[in-house]
């Protein structure tokens, strides 16, 4: 077995002598992770705070006087034009209101994802249906009527996973995902420099006119793709740390009693007890450990 | 020191034949090559000089035929071929980012060479070929000729009876032809065998003990070299033009 110690020995010196592929395999994972896991989630929250505690102009036509009070109680500002959806569509306004018949109409442009118009539709929406829950507990109240009529009962869901699986939260879908991307990615790099690479520098020839055997060869170069795969997964979870540690510096929680905590959508811990024996067998483990944290 | 199965003949083969689909690459070949002497396989692109010698490195297997190097079959024991010859190529390169050392302790390794006995096959090697400059540098620093000093050494530091060259100039500098050719003289003077195939007639006037025409796929000459100028009227370019159109 000695050669393929030999042969993965050297392709894993080729590979750290090369500064592009050492940058691209272990760097970048560190520093990427940090911006892809914890990035766009700071960047949205920041965003919609300041959209929701912005006031808003509203475009509207044919609204009761009661509607405008809704909406300006809500922190948007009515603005009575001729063709509501004209004006959102043409972006003068996030958000137009129209009433015709007894129906409200609220319109907005929703098709480019999160964005202040999707926000203030959000802000009128729920200004109309408080009004439309205050008419109806008058309109009982009128006759005498309790508004529990209107609820009987109630109806609650309740998580009932342990905390550790709570812990994963969104990042218990990720994780794994993000994790297994730089995977295959370190290993791939390796593979094909050690098999397609070797053949177009002209190298391989004289390692198959050498006395050993192909699997021997196979397995030197699968050993040394293994090895930078996984590193390149722990350079992942480098990366992951890190992006904890930045993540609670801009205002996510900050250390507990099992280890770094940090706030998105559920929490996820990481401490030395979690980390080393989670990211030993990434190839096979990564897709069940995002959820289910220990052992 | 590495065993031997042979006594005179140091590469032999019968009726050897390799095709590629419909395509006959060699057909047919029958080759003796005695120990101590330079054997130059001549012909132009294409005739299947450099198939003939990757089935003597075992490299490709043959479609019909048996061959034997060192006394050694092809087919049957190819890990034992290996450990008998050295085989270099036009478009071999050894690893960009290793020095010259790490390369050379890297392909010994697989002949049982470390310690103090790849310490001793390194230093005659390094004397051999002068090339102790290229032993702390970087593949990818070295000149042409540099790189294919260590090319070279790698094929012959388990010291090989049998070196097989496949238009082993191809793409060197006048300086790094002439160190090539001078080798091959010395590394045949020292008793072993060379196999060198190339199209390039002159260089195989000076070398050779013996050649053989390959035209097609089919040996279609072969002889001393001062037969062979003889037919050529003291050119073996002009014996070779002569054999070929005497087969056509």
């Amino acid at each position: 077995m000695k050669p393929v110690w030999r042969i993965a020995w050297k392709e894993l010196v080729q590979v750290f002598r090369d500064r592009k592929l050492v940058f691209s395999t272990l760097v970048l994972p560190v520093l990427l992770m940090p911006v892809f896991m914890f990035g766009p989630h700071l960047f949205l929250s920041r965003l919609l705070e300041g959209t929701s505690a912005k006031v808003q102009e509203v475009a509207v036509a044919g609204l009761p006087q009661e509607a405008l009070e809704a909406l300006l109680e809500a922190n948007l500002a009515p603005k009575p034009v001729e063709d509501p959806e004209k004006a959102v569509r043409e972006g003068e306004y996030p958000v137009g209101v129209v009433y015709k018949g007894g129906r409200y109409r609220v319109f907005g442009r929703l098709a480019g994802g999160v964005s202040e118009s999707q926000v203030a539709v959000g802000k009128a929406q729920a200004a109309l249906q408080g009004l439309k829950e205050r008419k109806v507990a008058e309109a009982l109240a009128a006759k005498g009527v309790s508004l529990d009529l209107l609820h009987p009962f109630q109806v609650e869901t309740v998580d009932a996973s342990p905390p550790r699986e709570k812990a994963g939260g969104l990042l218990g879908f990720l994780l794994p995902f993000f994790l297994v991307s730089f995977i295959l990615s370190g290993g791939q790099v390796v593979a094909v420099d050690a098999t397609a690479g070797e053949k177009e520098k002209g190298t391989l020839e004289a390692l198959l006119a050498a006395p050993v055997p192909l699997l021997h060869l196979a397995l030197g170069k699968t050993l040394a793709t293994v090895a930078m795969a996984l590193l390149s997964g722990v350079a992942g979870l480098v990366g992951l740390a890190l992006g904890g540690v930045l993540s609670a510096r801009l205002g996510g929680e900050l250390l507990s009693k099992g280890g770094q905590v940090l706030a998105l959508g559920g929490q996820i811990q990481l401490d030395g007890g979690g980390f080393w024996p989670s990211s030993s067998p990434p190839f096979s483990w990564p897709s069940s450990w995002g959820r289910s944290w220990w052992p | 020191m590495i065993s031997h199965r042979y006594n005179g003949l140091v590469i032999q083969a019968q009726g050897l034949t390799k095709r590629y689909g419909p395509k006959t690459a060699v057909e047919g070949l029958s080759l003796k090559v005695e120990r101590g002497e330079v054997y130059a396989l001549l012909g132009p692109n294409g005739a299947g000089k450099t198939t003939t010698l990757r089935m003597l490195a075992t490299l490709v297997r043959p479609t019909a035929g048996r061959a034997e190097v060192a006394g050694f079959d092809v087919r049957k024991e190819p890990l034992e071929v290996r450990r008998r010859l050295g085989l270099v190529n036009g478009g071999m390169r050894v690893y960009d980012r290793l020095t010259g050392r790490e390369v050379l302790a890297f392909f010994a390794s697989f002949y049982g060479l470390e310690g103090r006995a790849f310490k001793e096959a390194l230093d005659w090697v390094v004397a051999l070929l002068e090339m102790e400059e290229t032993l702390e540098k970087k593949v990818l620093e070295m000149s042409t000729g540099m790189r294919q000093k260590v090319v070279i050494a790698r094929a012959i530091l388990h010291r090989p009876p049998v070196l097989l060259l496949d238009e082993a100039t191809a793409g060197l500098d006048v300086f790094a032809r002439r160190a090539l050719l001078d080798f091959v003289k010395t590394y045949r003077d020292l008793g072993n065998t060379v196999l060198y195939s190339t199209h390039v007639m002159p260089e195989a006037e000076e070398v050779a003990d013996r050649v053989g025409f390959l035209h097609q796929g089919r040996l279609v000459y072969e002889g001393s070299k001062e037969e062979a100028l003889a037919v050529g009227e003291g050119s073996l370019e002009r014996a070779f033009i002569r054999k070929v159109r005497e087969a056509a």
